[in-house]
C-alpha cells in the first residue's frame, strides 16, 4: 500500500518536477504586482481590506514569487512571514496581521489555506531552486497542518478551515469547511514531501465534495456544513462568493479539468462573473474586475478552447485579491494551456 | 523510563547539539541553563509527539560544521560583524559579538583598529551589513538571495548569516511572547542559544515568563538566576529581581536574593516586607515580622508619599491597634493619601470607638469610593447606636439620614429607628424601621424595632400582623404577644455567650444590641404597659380618664385633669409631657391626686430612661405604701439591669437579693441571675438556676445556659 502510494506520488511529482523551474508569471506583470502589494519588509498587503496582511496574502506572495522566478522577493516575503506569522505554538501561521495594531497579530488563529499556500510555495521553491532549508520548512509546516488541520470522519479526510472553531463539537452544524481552501495542486506535493497519504485523502474528499455539490446543479457556497449532505453553513451567506470563485482556478491549476465539475459555475456565470446566491441562482454582486473575469475566461478556454479576450492577457494591478487571482490565472494558462495565451 | 520518552530527550538533545555545532560551542549561556531549557522543552511536549526541529529557514546553504576530533588549523576569524558594530557604535551588539568570538576561538585576540571602516572592498556586502544594522532583516535576506542568484558561487559570510538568524529569532521570540505562544517562545529560546545572553536580557526574561506561564517556575528561576550569575548591568539585575518577585513562589525569590551584590536588592526586600504586611493586613491570622514592620515604618517615616503609611495603617487596624492605625492613616491623609487613607482612618477611628470623629471625617469623603461610603455608614451607625444615645448636632443626624437614604443602607435605617425610638421619637422610629424593612425585608432588628414601636403606638393590628409574619423566625418578636414569655430576657444571653444561640440578626450589626435589649427588657418589665393595663380601672375608680384620639390628652387646669392628662400622655409614650402633667398635678392636686401623680412621675421618668431621677422621685415622693413596694421592686430591677450591663455581677446579685424582699423574682431576672453566676465562674450555682428554669418551663435559653456550662467545664478539663 505504501509502496503503491509512493509510486503514485512519484509519478505525480515527476509531472510537476518535469516542468522547468522557469517563470510562468510574466516578469512585467510580476513587477507591477510586487511594486504595488509587496512592501520592502516582505509584507504582502491586502489593500482593499484595511492594508492588513494575512497568511493567505503571504502564501500567495510566496507562490507568485516562485512562479515568477523571483528568489529575491521570495526571500523577502519569507523573512516577514516567518518572523511575524509563524509564531504559533503548533508551528502554523497566525492568520491576521494589522499594521495599525500593537502587537500586530490581532488574531492568533490560523487559516488552513494560508498555511497550505506557504507550505506549498516553500516546497516548490525548495525543489525548484535546490534550497534544502525551504524543503525542510515546508515539510515541517505540512506536518503541523496535517496534525492540527485534518479531520478524519466517516471515511473522509476534511481540511478544516482552522485549528479551532469549525469542528463537530464547536458548531451545531459542524464540521464546516471551506471548499476553496482545497488548493489541489498542493496535495500531491505535500504527500510526497511528508510521505503522508492523508494529503491524497484530503484531495479525494475535496473532489468528492465538489462533485456532490455539482450534482445539485448549484455552484458551491463559500462555507459548507458537511455534517450530513453538504449544505450552506449556518451563519454564513449562502453564496458562491469571494472565497469559492477560486475553486475553478485551483481545479484547473491542478489538472482536475473534468467538465462536469464546472457546469453549475459556468451556468451561474453565463452572463458575467458575479457572486451568486446559491439557493436562487441569482447574481448578488457583479465582479467586473479583470482578475475575476479571467477566471471565467480560463474555464472557457481550458474546456472549450474559447480564446481569452486580449485585455485580460495583460495585467494591470487593481486590488490585491483580484490581482492575485489574475496572476495565478495567467500562470495557469502559460503553464497548462499555452494555446490560450 | 518509557522508551519513547528516552528517545524524545535524546532527540531534543541532538537538536541542541546541532544548534551548538552551528554556532560553535557557545559559552555565553551556562550549560546548566541550556540543560534546563532543553529538559523543559522535552517535557513541554506531549509524549506522542515527535520533536520537531525548528523551521530551518536559512536562505543559503550552511557552512559545514567543524568536524569534531580533528586538529584544526588556526582559524580564520570573521571579524566583519565586529567591525561593523564598532563603526556603528553599537556597543551592545559589539560586546556580544566579541564574547561570542572569544568563546568560539579562545586564542583569538580582538583587533585594535576596530573602528577602522570595514575594508572588505565589497560594497554589496557592506550594504547587507548596513541593512542588518538598520534592522531591515527582510531586506538583508533579499540582498543575500539576490546575490546568490546572480553569483551561484557566492556565499554570504557565516557571521552575517549567524547575526541575521539571531536577530530574526529575537524578533520571533518577541512576537510569540506578545501572542502568548509560550511553547514557541521556549522553543525559539532553546534553539537559539546565541539569543540568551546578557546582551539581550529581554529575551531571557521572555523565556522565563514563558516558563512561568506554563507552570514551570523552577525553570523560570533558573533563567533569572542565570542573569544574576552572569550579567553585570545593575538595571538589568534589579529588573530581573523585580520580575522574579512578581512571578515566582516566594521561597524562590528569597533564594535568588542570595545572589545580591552589595545591597542592590534593598528595594526588593522592601517590596517583600510590604507584601507580607499587605497580606497580613488582609488576613489578620497572618502577621509580618517585627523586622519587616520596622523596615517599612522607617521608610514610611522618612517618606513624603502616603502608600507605606496607608499600608501600615491597615496592618495596625487589622491587628487590633486602632490608635496606631489612626496615626498612620492621618499621616497618609496629610500626604494626600486620598480615599484609601480616608477609608482606613474612618475604620480606625470607629475601631477606637471615636465614632464622632469617624463620622465627621467620613462625611468629607462620601463622594470618593463606594468603600468610603461603606466605612462612613458603618461609623455613623455605630455612632447613633451608642448606649446611651449621644447628643448629636442636627446637621450630623441630617447627613447620616441623607447618606443612609442615598445608599439605601438598611442597617443604618434601622439604627436611626432605634436612635429615634430610644429618644422617644416614636413616629420617626416607625418611619425608619419601615424604611429599613423596605430595603431589606429580612432585617430582623428592624422588624423587632417596628414591632415595639407599633406596640408603643398601640397599633395592635399592625403589631399582630408583624408578629404573624416574623413570629416563626424570631422568638423575641413572637414573645411580644405571648403573655407567659414576656419575662424571658430575649437576647440577654448573647451578652455573656454570643455564640450560645445563633443571634437572629446579622453579626456585624453594631451596637444597637445592648440598647435594643434594654428597650425590649423595659418594654417587658417597666410599668408602662402595666400602668396602661391598669389605667382603665384607675380611671374608673379615681378620675375621669380622657382618651383622646390623635395624641392630645385634653386640657384643664385642675389637679385631677392634669393627672388624667399625665396618664394619657404616658399611654401615648410621651413621657416628657406626661412628667410635666404629673408635676402640675403634684403642685395643685389633692392628697390622693398627689400620691397618684408622684407615682406617675416615676413611671414617666422610667419611660424617659431617667432611672436615677426615677429613683430620686420614688424616694422623695409621697407614694402610697402598696404602690411604693411595687415601685421599689421595679427600681431595683432597673438598678440590677444597669449593674448587669456594666458586668458588675456581684453587685447585680446583691441588688437581686434586695429586690426579692419586695417582689418574687421574674423568669427573666432568674435567667440573668444564672448568667451572673456563670460570668462569675460560679458554675454550680448557675447550673442550679438554669436547671430549675429548664424544668419549670423548658426554656431554650436555660438549656443554652446549661450547654454553655458544659462547654466551659469541658474546656477546663483539657
Amino acid at each position: 500500500m505504501i509502496r503503491a502510494l509512493a509510486t503514485f506520488v512519484a509519478a505525480m511529482l515527476a509531472l510537476a518536477m518535469a516542468l522547468p523551474a522557469q517563470a510562468t508569471v510574466p516578469a512585467e506583470a510580476w513587477q507591477l504586482y510586487r511594486e504595488k502589494f509587496v512592501m520592502p519588509d516582505g509584507r504582502v498587503v491586502d489593500d482593499a481590506n484595511g492594508n492588513i496582511s494575512h497568511s493567505e496574502s503571504q502564501g500567495y506572495g510566496l507562490l507568485l514569487a516562485y512562479l515568477a522566478g523571483d528568489r529575491t522577493t521570495f526571500a523577502r516575503i519569507l523573512a516577514f512571514t516567518r518572523t511575524e506569522l509563524l509564531i504559533r505554538d503548533d508551528g502554523l501561521a497566525a492568520w491576521r496581521w494589522d499594521p495599525g495594531a500593537s502587537p500586530h497579530i490581532t488574531d492568533i488563529n490560523n487559516a488552513s489555506d494560508g498555511d497550505l499556500l506557504i507550505a506549498y510555495a516553500l516546497a516548490r521553491a525548495g525543489s525548484g531552486w535546490n534550497m534544502p532549508s525551504y524543503t525542510a520548512a515546508a515539510r515541517q509546516l505540512a506536518r503541523s497542518l496535517a496534525k492540527v488541520g485534518l479531520l478524519k470522519r466517516k471515511g473522509e479526510t476534511w481540511l478544516m478551515p482552522g485549528a479551532q472553531g469549525f469542528g463537530e463539537k464547536e458548531r451545531a452544524d459542524g464540521p464546516v469547511v471551506n471548499p476553496s481552501y482545497w488548493i489541489f495542486e498542493a496535495f500531491p506535493v505535500l504527500a510526497q514531501l511528508t510521505e503522508d497519504g492523508s494529503w491524497l485523502q484530503v484531495q479525494a474528499t475535496g473532489l468528492k465534495l465538489l462533485d456532490a455539490v455539482a450534482k445539485t446543479k448549484t455552484p458551491p457556497a463559500d462555507w459548507l456544513s458537511v455534517k450530513a449532505e453538504p449544505k450552506p453553513a449556518e451563519g454564513f451567506p449562502a453564496q458562491f462568493s469571494y472565497n469559492a470563485i477560486r475553486i475553478p482556478l485551483y481545479l484547473l491549476r491542478a489538472g482536475h479539468a473534468e467538465p462536469g465539475r464546472f457546469a453549475p459555475i459556468r451556468s451561474a456565470w453565463s452572463s458575467g462573473t458575479a457572486t451568486i446566491d446559491v439557493r436562487s441562482g441569482r447574481a448578488v454582486e457583479q465582479l467586473p474586475d479583470p482578475g475575476y473575469r479571467i477566471l471565467a475566461a480560463s474555464i472557457a478556454c481550458a474546456l472549450d478552447g474559447t480564446a481569452i479576450p486580449a485585455e485580460l492577457k495583460t495585467f494591470e494591478p487593481t486590488a490585491y485579491y483580484p490581482s492575485t487571482l489574475h496572476l495565478l490565472a495567467l500562470s495557469l494558462l502559460t503553464e497548462r494551456y499555452p494555446r490560450c495565451m | 523510563m518509557h522508551v519513547k520518552a528516552v528517545l524524545l530527550i535524546a532527540a531534543a538533545s541532538g537538536g541542541l547539539f546541532y544548534a551548538l555545532g552551528r554556532y560553535g560551542h557557545e559559552q555565553l549561556v551556562s550549560p546548566e541553563f541550556q540543560a534546563v531549557v532543553r529538559t523543559a522543552f522535552a517535557q513541554g511536549k506531549p509524549p506522542a509527539e515527535k520533536p520537531q526541529p525548528e523551521v530551518e529557514l536559512a536562505q543559503t546553504p550552511r557552512p559545514p560544521a567543524g568536524a569534531p576530533g580533528q586538529p584544526s588549523p588556526p582559524p580564520v576569524v570573521d571579524e566583519s560583524a565586529l567591525r561593523y558594530f564598532a563603526t556603528q557604535g553599537d556597543t551592545r551588539r559589539l560586546e556580544a559579538e566579541m564574547a561570542r568570538l572569544r568563546a568560539l576561538y579562545p586564542e583569538w585576540k580582538p583587533p585594535t583598529d576596530l573602528t577602522a571602516p570595514v575594508s572588505t572592498g565589497d560594497p554589496e556586502l557592506a550594504r547587507m551589513w548596513s541593512l542588518f544594522g538598520e534592522g531591515k532583516f527582510s531586506e538583508a535576506r533579499a540582498a543575500i538571495a539576490q546575490r546568490s542568484t546572480a553569483d551561484p558561487n557566492w556565499q554570504p559570510p557565516p557571521d552575517l548569516v549567524q547575526q541575521l538568524d539571531t536577530a530574526e529569532a529575537a524578533q520571533r521570540l518577541v512576537n510569540a511572547s506578545n501572542a502568548r505562544q509560550w511553547e514557541q517562545v521556549i522553543r525559539i529560546g532553546t534553539e537559539t542559544p546565541a539569543l540568551l545572553t546578557c546582551a539581550n536580557v529581554d529575551a531571557l526574561w521572555r523565556v522565563a515568563d514563558a516558563f512561568v506561564q506554563t507552570k514551570r517556575a523552577d525553570r523560570a528561576r533558573d533563567a533569572y538566576s542565570y542573569v544574576l550569575t552572569n550579567c553585570p548591568n545593575p538595571a538589568d539585575r534589579l529588573a530581573t529581581m523585580q520580575k522574579a518577585l512578581l512571578a515566582l513562589p516566594e521561597e524562590m525569590t528569597i533564594a535568588l536574593l542570595g545572589q545580591e551584590r552589595s545591597g542592590e536588592f534593598s528595594s526588593i526586600r522592601d517590596d517583600l516586607a510590604r507584601r507580607h504586611i499587605g497580606k497580613a493586613a488582609e488576613e489578620p491570622s497572618l502577621s509580618a515580622t517585627p523586622e519587616e514592620i520596622a523596615r517599612i515604618e522607617a521608610l514610611a517615616g522618612a517618606a513624603s508619599t502616603p502608600d507605606d503609611a496607608t499600608l501600615l495603617g491597615f496592618y495596625a487596624l487589622r491587628h487590633n491597634d486602632p490608635a496606631k492605625a489612626t496615626t498612620w492613616f492621618k499621616t497618609s491623609l496629610a500626604r494626600n493619601g486620598g480615599a484609601k487613607a480616608a477609608e482606613g482612618a474612618v475604620l480606625a477611628l470607629s475601631a477606637a470607638r471615636d465614632h464622632q470623629q469617624a463620622e465627621e471625617l467620613g462625611s468629607q469623603w462620601l463622594q470618593a469610593e463606594a468603600a468610603n461610603r461603606k466605612a462612613y455608614l458603618d461609623a455613623a451607625t455605630s455612632l447613633i447606636a451608642q448606649d446611651p444615645p449621644p447628643r448629636l448636632d442636627p446637621t450630623v443626624l441630617g447627613r447620616i439620614a441623607k447618606t443612609v437614604s442615598a445608599e439605601r443602607y438598611a442597617s443604618g435605617a434601622s439604627g436611626l429607628g432605634w436612635y429615634a425610638y430610644n429618644s422617644g421619637q416614636t413616629a420617626a422610629a416607625k418611619t425608619w424601621f419601615e424604611t429599613a424593612l423596605a430595603w431589606d425585608r429580612g432585617l430582623e432588628q428592624a422588624a423587632y424595632g417596628l414591632a415595639l414601636t407599633r406596640q408603643r403606638l398601640r397599633d395592635q393590628a399592625g403589631l399582630r400582623e408583624l408578629v404573624a409574619e416574623w413570629g416563626p423566625r424570631s422568638r423575641r418578636i413572637a414573645d411580644i404577644l405571648r403573655p407567659g414569655a414576656r419575662q424571658a430576657p430575649l437576647s440577654r444571653p448573647e451578652t455573656p455567650r454570643p455564640d450560645a444561640e445563633p443571634p437572629a440578626i446579622a453579626s456585624r450589626e453594631p451596637l444597637p444590641l445592648t440598647r435594643r435589649e434594654a428597650v425590649a427588657r423595659a418594654e417587658e418589665t417597666r410599668p408602662v404597659e402595666r400602668s396602661a393595663d391598669r389605667a382603665p380601672e384607675r380611671a374608673a375608680a379615681q378620675s375621669p380618664r380622657v382618651r383622646v384620639a390623635g395624641g392630645t390628652c385634653g386640657g384643664g387646669g385642675t389637679g385631677a385633669a392634669a393627672l388624667a392628662r399625665g396618664w394619657c400622655l404616658l399611654n401615648l409614650k410621651r413621657p416628657a409631657a406626661a412628667a410635666e402633667a404629673f408635676e402640675a398635678a403634684l403642685r395643685t392636686g389633692s392628697a390622693a391626686v398627689v400620691q397618684d401623680a408622684a407615682a406617675g412621675k416615676v413611671y414617666a421618668q422610667l419611660q424617659q430612661g431617667l432611672t436615677a431621677d426615677a429613683i430620686a422621685s420614688a424616694t422623695l415622693a409621697p407614694i402610697a405604701p402598696a404602690r411604693r413596694q411595687d415601685m421599689t421592686a421595679l427600681l431595683l430591677s432597673e438598678r440590677f439591669y444597669a449593674l448587669y450591663d456594666a458586668k458588675n455581677y456581684n453587685a447585680a446579685l446583691v441588688t437581686l437579693e434586695e429586690r426579692a424582699r419586695y417582689a418574687p423574682e421574674t423568669t427573666d431576672l432568674m435567667m440573668l441571675r444564672g448568667w451572673s453566676y456563670f460570668n462569675l465562674g460560679r458554675y454550680g450555682d448557675a447550673r442550679k438556676v438554669f436547671r430549675a428554669l429548664y424544668r419549670a418551663n423548658g426554656s431554650a435559653q436555660a438549656q443554652s445556659g446549661l450547654a454553655a456550662i458544659d462547654d466551659v467545664m469541658r474546656i477546663n478539663r483539657y
